[in-house]
Formats: structure tokens, sequence, C-alpha cells
């Protein structure tokens, strides 16, 4: 019997972006990014490990946004375009470096890395990798789990159980769409929790979810074992606490692994490095220079000169950082050891696109952590919550306390001067969409298509991706775009509904752009408990 | 990089990117050299600043969403979407940000405040803090004397919308109504939903707690990598319960 358990949990997740007004959208890069550096690559090592027969099983979160992005024809084609126009690249790259070895041999990483993902996207999951992480599943390696359908910060909506039921329910039917079951886990966007939501949790089926260490710390009883053992609430969910050290070791600015001098440098690209004659074809027009991928420098330090990135020297390192976590676990382990009368479970959730694509060593780090404990497995085994509450019946009672991963702990993030407007608009749009479902409780035909994208449209201004944007400044005027285009599509939509018209053309257009969860009802927002 | 691309653009657009970054500057003294380096280093203060506002965790997620260095001189919208201001009711929101602090905002109806200001007397609007002793269910009125703890008031404009409300204390229910104030005479126009500021946990005794193993396992849940003497370097939110002066305790 191993002496601690190990949980890595993933969360993936991305606001719906798609754009068919444009043939090419930059924010659509996310997505694309994602898939090549991040989703494929996890799906390549997941399947290494289950090849060489390695034992492990962890959590994986799929938000419903990306979800449905994964299996949109449009979105999937164009990532097509975009791998072949990287691969394109990577080939220039290969001949224009060709007497600079240093770095000619990392063009070959990437152009690798690109002709792999091309050739897994179309030839072993046909264009929809879901069915990837659907055969992991069945394999026994991954839980797959949902969370909020657009991924709303939950606290916030606290005053409105339509709301939250729409956002769980709508998860819950999504994830049975693309996965075929029905999750049992639940990513509670950002950690955010609140007293209470756990009634509309266990309402869908939900048995557990995650909460930040806080959480159960403050619960409303002492938490004997802390974080190492999950807290069973009284209406018998139970909340998993992250294991606060061991998840900074990965993500501290100083001592985290992934800012080590050796790693690849997420900043340093071609596409800003090199003349705009020669990398053109592979930025946005009108010459907008973004991110290729292809990078060519190591992180170095705080210096503007960067050594070129040696893999070999990065591999070494790797091995280093994937025993040192083995060691923090043990450490740890060793340390609770007479302090508990159950084997501790140690919770690490991590946002699924710091490995590859932020942190590029990052998924082959994972992978020799995985190996590691497979071989000390007298020490650690790999576990999910599920697999936990089967064998560790017995948890303590309470209920956690008001929290979430973000800064300082609670709603800062997502309520902030710089994002604090948006409430208003959202909050009334909820109320007017349960309005809506009362004056129209059985419709069918054009009325329906109008409703169910309103419900649509009032989903979508909710995803905490927009006040996080805003609040951390990376693409600030687009998030400010989406929030206002949602709400004046529902508005707009609202309007109509009560001079009793139609806009037939625009719904169309609406219909076809924003096409996110098809078989959404919009009386799901009037079905609050 | 962002210096090679401000250089590269004409003085009218480094003026319409000095304007939406809320850079005041003399137009008349122009100088594109000291322009670009005024732009320059409120980049960098916003920059600063987020990384101040955002722990590690916040500030990894944000590189998902990096895909252009040069975002803010970059992005370009076409379409503008109307939205509403207001909605044209009277109502209040509250909602809570942190054990100390919460949001509130609200909405006056249009034809209301006429009517209010065109009373002889009327002299302002007012919002009205309350700390209450708990929440009552299905419905029940919260805002009895006896279960009104304590008040507080904050004189607000017509025209703002919006205020930031420091709790004061962890583990309570709070409430907010919307009043206005005619000849010395309060009127309620709005009361706000209830919320309730997390409650702390925390030993007693933080120096004595080795002899117990409850609050051991606590500790290396999230306290034992930190010098829990140096507050410096503990989480701001214990550094939150661990200050006030309010703890309920619960050992």
């Amino acid at each position: 019997m191993a002496k601690g358990f190990l949980g890595f949990v993933l969360h993936a997740h991305l606001p719906f972006v798609r754009h068919p007004e444009y043939e090419r959208f930059l924010e659509e890069d996310w997505l694309f990014e994602a898939i090549s550096e991040t989703y494929l690559p996890l799906l390549r090592m997941f399947n290494r490990l289950l090849e060489d027969k390695i034992k492990f099983k962890l959590t994986f979160s799929i938000s419903p946004t990306l979800s449905e992005m994964l299996t949109d024809d449009l979105l999937m084609k164009r990532y097509m375009a975009y791998v072949e126009n990287r691969i394109e690249l990577g080939e220039k790259e290969l001949d224009r470096t060709k007497n600079e070895p240093e770095v000619n041999r990392t063009v070959q990483i990437y152009l690798d890395l690109f002709r792999k993902n091309l050739e897994d996207f179309n030839g072993l999951y046909r264009q929809n990798i879901l069915w990837g992480f659907r055969s992991l599943e069945k394999e026994g390696v991954l839980e797959i789990i949902t969370t909020a359908s657009t991924h709303a910060f939950l606290p916030l909506f606290e005053e409105y159980p339509q709301a939250l039921e729409a956002q769980i329910q709508n998860a819950v039917i999504s994830h049975g769409r693309n996965f075929g079951t029905k999750p049992s886990g639940f990513w509670l966007p950002e950690c955010g929790y609140f007293p209470g939501l756990e009634k509309y949790l266990k309402a869908n089926n939900i048995k557990y979810f995650f909460v930040a260490e806080h959480g159960i710390l403050l619960s409303d009883r002492k938490p004997e074992n802390g974080v190492y053992a999950p807290l069973q609430l009284p209406n018998k969910t139970f909340a998993f606490g992250r294991d606060y050290s061991l998840t900074e070791a990965v993500w501290s600015a100083d001592t985290g692994y992934p800012g080590d001098p050796v790693y690849r440098d997420f900043y340093r690209d071609i596409g800003y490095d090199l003349p705009l004659d020669y990398i053109r074809p592979y930025i946005h027009e009108p010459d907008v220079r973004v991110n290729t991928g292809y990078k060519y420098y190591a992180v170095t330090g705080d210096t503007d000169d960067k050594k070129f990135y040696n893999s070999e020297a990065a591999r070494i390192r790797i091995e280093e950082h994937a025993e040192d976590f083995i060691r923090k676990h043990l450490d740890q382990i060793e340390k609770l050891e007479g302090l508990m009368d159950k084997i501790p479970f140690l919770i690490t959730p991590y946002d699924a696109e710091l490995f590859g694509h932020w942190w590029f060593e990052g998924v082959e780090w994972m992978e020799l952590v995985i190996r590691k404990v497979h071989d000390r497995s007298d020490d650690l085994q790999m576990i999910t919550p599920l697999d936990y509450l089967s064998r560790v019946p017995e948890s303590q009672v309470g209920v956690p306390s008001f929290s979430s991963w973000g800064n300082k702990g609670y709603s800062e993030v997502w309520i902030d001067g710089k994002n604090d407007w948006i409430y208003r608009h959202i909050h009334k749009a909820i109320d007017r969409m349960t309005e809506l479902v009362f004056r129209y409780p059985d419709e069918s035909g054009l009325k329906l298509r109008v409703l169910n994208q309103a419900a649509r449209e009032v989903l979508l201004c909710m995803a905490s991706d927009w006040p996080f944007i805003m609040k951390t400044g990376t693409t600030v005027p687009y998030a400010v775009k989406r929030i206002r285009e949602h709400i004046h599509n529902f508005n707009y939509i609202y309007d109509n509904l009560r001079r009793n018209t139609v806009d037939t053309g625009w719904l169309t257009k609406v219909e076809r752009k924003n096409n996110v969860f098809p078989d959404l009802d919009y009386t799901i927002f009037g079905a609050s408990r | 990089m962002t210096r090679d691309r401000l250089s590269s653009y004409s003085l009218f657009d480094l003026y319409k990117i000095a304007e939406n970054k809320g850079i005041k500057y003399n137009y008349s003294d122009a100088n594109r050299e000291e322009l670009v380096e005024i732009i320059l280093d409120a980049f960098e203060e916003d920059e600063n600043e987020r990384e101040i506002t955002n722990n590690a965790a916040m500030q990894l997620k944000s590189k998902k969403y990096d895909i252009l260095q040069d975002y803010e001189l970059e992005a370009q919208e076409k379409k503008v979407y109307s939205i509403p201001d207001r909605y044209n009711e009277t109502r209040i929101v509250l909602l809570l940000r942190d054990p100390h602090w919460a949001y509130t905002y609200w909405d006056l109806n249009e034809n209301m405040v006429s009517e209010l200001k065109n009373e002889l007397f009327f002299e302002g609007f007012f919002l009205r803090v309350f700390e209450l002793k708990e929440k009552k269910s299905f419905g029940g009125d919260s805002y009895t004397k006896d279960n009104i703890l304590d008040y507080y008031d904050i004189p607000v404009d017509e025209g703002d919308d919006s205020w930031y409300i420091n709790l004061g204390k962890i583990g309570k229910f709070f409430g907010i109504e919307l009043c206005s104030l005619v000849y010395g005479k309060e009127k309620i126009l709005s009361r706000s939903n209830i919320i309730k500021s997390p409650r702390g946990f925390v030993a007693e005794n933080i120096e004595n707690i080795s002899n117990d193993p409850g609050m051991m396992t606590l500790l290396l849940s999230g306290l034992w990598d930190y010098n829990v003497k140096g507050e410096n370097v503990l989480p701001q939110r214990i550094i939150s319960i661990m200050e006030s002066q309010d703890l309920s305790f619960n050992n």
C-alpha cells in the first residue's frame, strides 16, 4: 500500500471564440496554439505511457466551450490551415538556418511537433481530438470531468439560481453529448466556491468538486485532515482541496520550474524577430506580428542577451525538476505521518494550457513525474477523487468557506475597477431571460430559435474569461467587445420579443456565428431549484 | 519591441494612443521622442501593476491569451455594440469581493429621480450599510430592529452608480439600502440582497500548535512553507484573518 496518493488535475479551458465573419481571426489562435502545443502533445504522452504499461490515472477537466470548439467544423478546418502554415514556415526555417546548427536543431523540434500534430489530427483522430480523450477514459487512465458551461465565476451569481442551474445542467448535457458519459466531478471555474453551491451540483448528480486550500482550512468545522482528505458536505458531495505548496513548485514566478534559465523562452518568437517580407505569410493581416510558435531562445535570465535554446540541457533539468517534485511529495507525506488516520491525498490542480504552451517542457516533465511515481509505487500512487472515495469512505465533515484560487483567494480578480461594470448588464440579462421563460414557457418554430439564441447569449456573456482579461490586461479591447456583443444581442432579442417581432435575417446570422450548444433549451433558465 | 513599434507610428496615432491610455500631455509641445517615452512608461506602469495585483496562478493563466505582444497598439475594433448605461429601474445589488470588501451597484428610475428633485427640500441620496445578525430564510424580512446589529451611511451623488464597501467584520451578514433624504426625512428606495463575509478559522496561539496533530495538518495544508512569524510572506488572506480583531475561533 502506498504511503500517499497523488492527484494530478488538469483543467483545459478556452472561451468560445469563433468568427466566421472573418477569414482569419487573431483570437482563434488561442485554440490553435493550445491544440498544437498542449492537447495533442498531452494525448501523445498519455498514449506513450499506456504503451509502456505505466500505471497512472489523473483527472482531466475539459470545459464545455472548449469541447464545442474542438468539434466545430469551421474551427477544425481552420486549425488544419493553421498547422499546415506552420509546417511550411518550419520548412523555410530549416533552410534559412542551415548554417546555424544550434538554431537548426530547435527548428527541427518544432517542425516535428507540427508534422506529428497534423498526422495525429487527421489520421488518428479524424479531426476530432475529443476521441483521443474519450479513448483514454475508456482505457481507465483519465477521469474526464466538466465545468460550468461558459466557465462563469459562480460566486458572483449566487443570487441567480436559474443561472447557476443553467451553467451546471447545460454543462452536464454538453459533456454527455461530447463524451457519452455523465460526469461525476466538476471543476469550479477558478475554484470559485460559495456555501450553497453544492446544492446545484448535487441536483445534477455531481459527486465531487475542487476548492482552494483555504476553502477547506476555513470551513465551518475544524478539518482535522486539512487538505489531505476531502470534506464531506451535508448533502453528501465532496470537496477536495489543493495542496498549495506543491502547486507553487510549478507556479511560483521566483522559484517555479518553468522559469529555469535553460528552459525555452516564451516571448522571443520569430514572428517579431524576422523581417516583415519574410514572415508576412505567417502573421496576421495587415502586417500584425504575432507569435508563430517558433522560438529559439532559452529563458537565460533577466537580460535581452538571450542564449540559444539547447534541448539537451533542458532535458537534464526536466529530470531534476521531476525528481524534485516527487521529493517534495515524499517530504510532505513524511511530515504528515502520524498526524492522520488515513493515507493522505495530495491534490495538485493546474490549467492544462500551462504545459507545452507556456512551459514548453511541461509535458515531458509530467511524463517523467508519472514514470517516477510508477517506479515508486510503494511510496506513491496516482489516483483520482472517485478512486479515493471508493478506497477511503470515511471523510471529515464540513462546509467549505467562500474561496477561489485567484489573487488573495476570493473574487477580487473578477470584481475590480477594470471589470466591475459588466455585472449590472449580465445580472439584468439573466433576470430578463428568466422573465422570457415565464412569458414563453413552451414555444416552437421561429420563436423557439429566438429564445434559444437569447439563452446562448446570456451564457456567453457570463464567461469568467472576459473580466479576467480586463483585469490582467492581455487582450482587453476584445474582452470588452465580447461582453458588449452578447449583451447587445440579448437586449436586441428581448426588445424585439416585447414588440412581438423577429428579425429573421439577423437571427440566422447570429445563430451561425454564436452557434455554441446546439441543443440548448432556453427553459433551462426557468429551472431554478 | 514596443519602442520600435511606437516609433513607427505617426504623431497623430501617438496622440490617440496617449489619449486612450489616459495620459495627460500638452500636445502643443509635441515632441515625438518624448511622447514615445511617456507612453512606454505608462505601459510599464500597467505591467508592474498587473504583476503586483495578480498571483502566480493568474499570471500564468494570462499567458494562454498572450498571442500578441503589442496588443494595445494593434487592436482596432471595427464594430461597436451599443448597450445601455443603465436600465431605468430602481435597484441595488451587493456582491462579495473578499472578507473585507463588497461591491455594490445600483440604478435609479429617471421618473423617480425627477420627482424627488422636484421636491422643495431634496437633500440627496445615501447608502445605508447594515450589519445583520442573520439572513432570514424564505423571504423573511432581515432588516427588522432585532436583526440589525449596526449600520452606517455613505452619501452618494446622483451620478454615482457603484461603490466599494469596507465591511470591517468577517463572518457577518451585510445588506444595503439605497435611500433618499428630503427635508431630513429618509426614504428607502431599494434594498439589496444580503451577503455573508467569510468567517475565519485559525489557532488561538500559533506558537503552541506543535502538540496538536489536527493543527499541524492544517499548517501543512497551506502554511507550512511560510514563516508564520514573518507576516510579509504570508498570503494576504491569512494576514487579513490574523489581523482581524473579530475572529470566530472553533477549536
